[in-house]
């Protein structure tokens, strides 16, 4: 009987089998509720209203297709994917310079780049000397120069602003660069197999100086992992193992530690991931509590965030955790009209579908604020 | 009588050195985890997975800008929205990759996670090379549409080595909550290994694929 065209029988047969479809997916955790499978209803706000929030979670980047405007998933499951999608496997680090968010992917072995302004999605791998193995963390200075930290390789690896591969640094033996931070001429390199910091000459690679050893005491490091640069010209490093975060001078004189080994809040389970704001809070990711913790510089706990209300998903396993203040204009339309925005926050999660989630920290206005305690007195 | 002298020396180091060598099955010292002789945390192994409940109360840990939750604790690895699709691994198995993740040791996981085999196109889009895939309910309906895995009910295996061993259903044996984790094959206490340092900590025997055997019917 061939009264309907293949095509239109073929929608109808369609349309039939997405209905019985949809009835089938469900939450075996909530059976009776559909579950969202798009972003939550309301704004999401840490801590949530009532309470004065100071972060908005603003979206998530986990393939090429959350660069595009969202396509209308009927459409699209009646027509069908063209190509494959290129998705994020097991992020680590990530960066984001001159409107592009640049992810260093361990588990696909490269680097997934998505162009924010001309929503183009390329993925970097190097070839010959430049290929990268297992990419860590990714960070990229005031002049645009990418330095990449590859535990497959154990070196630094050098591009420049046009991800051209220029060198490596790290001989064989000399370290296992889990992370960097950039300062001034220097590179402060996280060595995870020595127990160590190992500063650089930037340009040319040189060692100019270590710091640290195994062991769990003041000045001592142990599996350090991921560092950064304090507004301060200190330098805080995350120790994984020791459940801690070192401070030290930029020339390696040990100043004070934060946290200890805990389940409760407050402590470290599984720190990984540290970025500092330019008050110079600190910001711990933990893969153990599966959040983010802010502390102030005096080591106070002023919130966290990371899971939601059960309504979608939340951090998993996050790693790292990277603080923007340059490129808050690509994603100032996900965050509500009167949320003022001091800087993006976006952290990695290595499992789960939410690969790159994005947050702003800022203030909504005319809500009341505590007043921002001074800053604490030095320590002595 | 020197060169004498430094051979007896060089004997009794070497003889020492045997000694501390062999890690059987049993203890989690001796093991691949145990970190006692690396100089930190004082010693002590135990707190790299399980973090204990602070009991000091003299420091304020209430969260200055959150004031819910000021005394919450936290069950590892748990999340209180854990969705619990089949593509959710447990809470033991995230465990094992918050270290395996690129950085120290092993790197566990090509970033596969599988809802099950049998249908591609539920994959979440990652390479299928590199690691087993963990995270998905195995149980006698599996079995009955893959064709080549045992029935997880019935089928039954040996977990461990010399005196510590354990013989049970794939189920009770390898399987938690139903579901593949990264501890069916792998004893992070090393109670039940075959093998010694260096081998993987894996419960049952890998040559001849005796481990892969345990469920999959080739």
């Amino acid at each position: 009987m061939n009264i309907l065209s293949p095509l239109f029988s073929r929608c109808i047969i369609a349309v039939m089998a997405a209905a019985m479809l949809a009835g089938c997916v469900s939450n075996p955790n909530q059976p009776a509720q559909a579950k969202a499978a798009e972003a939550p209803a309301g704004p999401v706000f840490y801590p949530p209203l009532p309470n004065s929030p100071r972060i908005q979670y603003l979206t998530t980047i986990a393939s090429e297709r959350d660069l595009a405007v969202r396509k209308d998933s009927f459409a699209d499951f009646i027509v069908g994917e063209e190509k494959e999608v290129q998705r994020l496997t097991q992020p680590y680090g990530i960066a984001l310079y001159g409107g592009k968010l640049y992810v260093a992917d361990t588990g696909a072995g490269g680097l997934a780049i998505f162009d924010l302004t001309q929503q183009r999605f390329s993925f970097v791998t190097g070839t010959g000397a430049g290929r990268i193995k297992r990419p860590i963390n990714i960070r990229i200075d005031a002049d645009g120069t990418r330095y990449v930290t590859d535990t497959g390789r154990d070196q630094v690896l050098v591009y420049d602003r046009d991800d051209r591969f220029v060198k490596a640094f790290g001989v064989e033996g000399q370290f296992r660069p889990v992370d960097l931070a950039i300062a001034g001429s220097r590179l402060y390199v996280a060595d995870i197999l020595h127990h160590q910091i190992q500063v650089l000459e930037k340009d040319t690679g040189k060692l100019l100086f270590k710091f640290g050893k195994a062991g769990s005491g003041e000045g001592e490091l142990f599996h350090p992992t991921n560092i950064a640069l304090g507004p301060d010209g200190d330098i805080y490093v995350v120790e994984t193992s020791n459940f801690r975060v070192q401070r030290f001078t930029a020339e390696g004189k040990p100043v004070r530690t934060y946290g200890t080994v805990g389940s409760t809040v407050g402590s470290f389970a599984r720190p990984k991931g540290i970025a500092m704001d330019k008050a110079g809070r600190l910001l711990v990711g933990d893969a153990a509590f599966q959040n983010v913790q802010i502390f102030d510089n005096s080591g106070k706990l002023l919130m966290y965030f990371g899971q939601t209300d059960g309504s979608s998903d939340g951090l998993n396993l996050p790693a790292g955790v990277t603080v923007d203040y340059d490129n808050i204009a690509a994603f100032r339309r996900f965050a509500e009209p009167k949320f003022n925005i001091d800087y993006l926050i976006l952290v990695a999660s290595q499992f789960g579908p939410n690969k790159i989630d994005i947050f702003a920290f800022g203030k909504l206005r005319d809500m009341d604020y505590p007043e921002d305690k001074p800053a604490a007195r030095p320590v002595s | 009588m020197k060169p004498l002298k430094q051979l007896a020396g060089w004997l009794a180091r070497s003889l020492l050195l045997l000694a501390s060598v062999p890690a059987l099955a049993g203890t989690i010292t001796g093991s691949a985890h145990d970190f006692t002789g690396q100089a930190w945390s004082g010693g002590r192994i135990c707190v790299a997975c399980h973090a204990p409940h602070k009991t000091d109360t003299t420091t304020t840990d209430a969260p200055l800008w959150s004031h819910t939750n000021s005394t919450a604790t936290y069950t590892l690895y748990s999340t209180p929205t854990m969705n619990a699709t089949v593509t959710q691994p447990g809470g033991g198995s995230k465990l094992c990759m918050s270290c395996h993740d690129g950085t120290v040791a092993v790197n566990s996981f090509g970033g596969v996670t599988g809802t099950t085999m049998i249908s591609a196109a539920n994959n979440l889009g990652t390479n299928l090379k590199g690691s087993h895939p963990i995270g998905f309910t195995y149980n006698t309906a599996l079995a009955t549409a893959d064709g080549s895995l045992h029935d997880p009910v019935t089928r039954t295996v040996t977990i461990g080595s010399g005196t510590q061993t354990r013989t049970g259903t794939v189920n009770a044996m390898l399987l938690y909550g139903g579901k593949m984790e990264c501890d069916s094959c792998h004893d992070v206490h090393n109670t039940f290994t075959v093998g010694g340092l260096g081998t993987g900590l894996v419960k049952v025997d890998p040559s001849g694929s005796k481990i892969c055997l345990a469920c999959h019917n080739k």
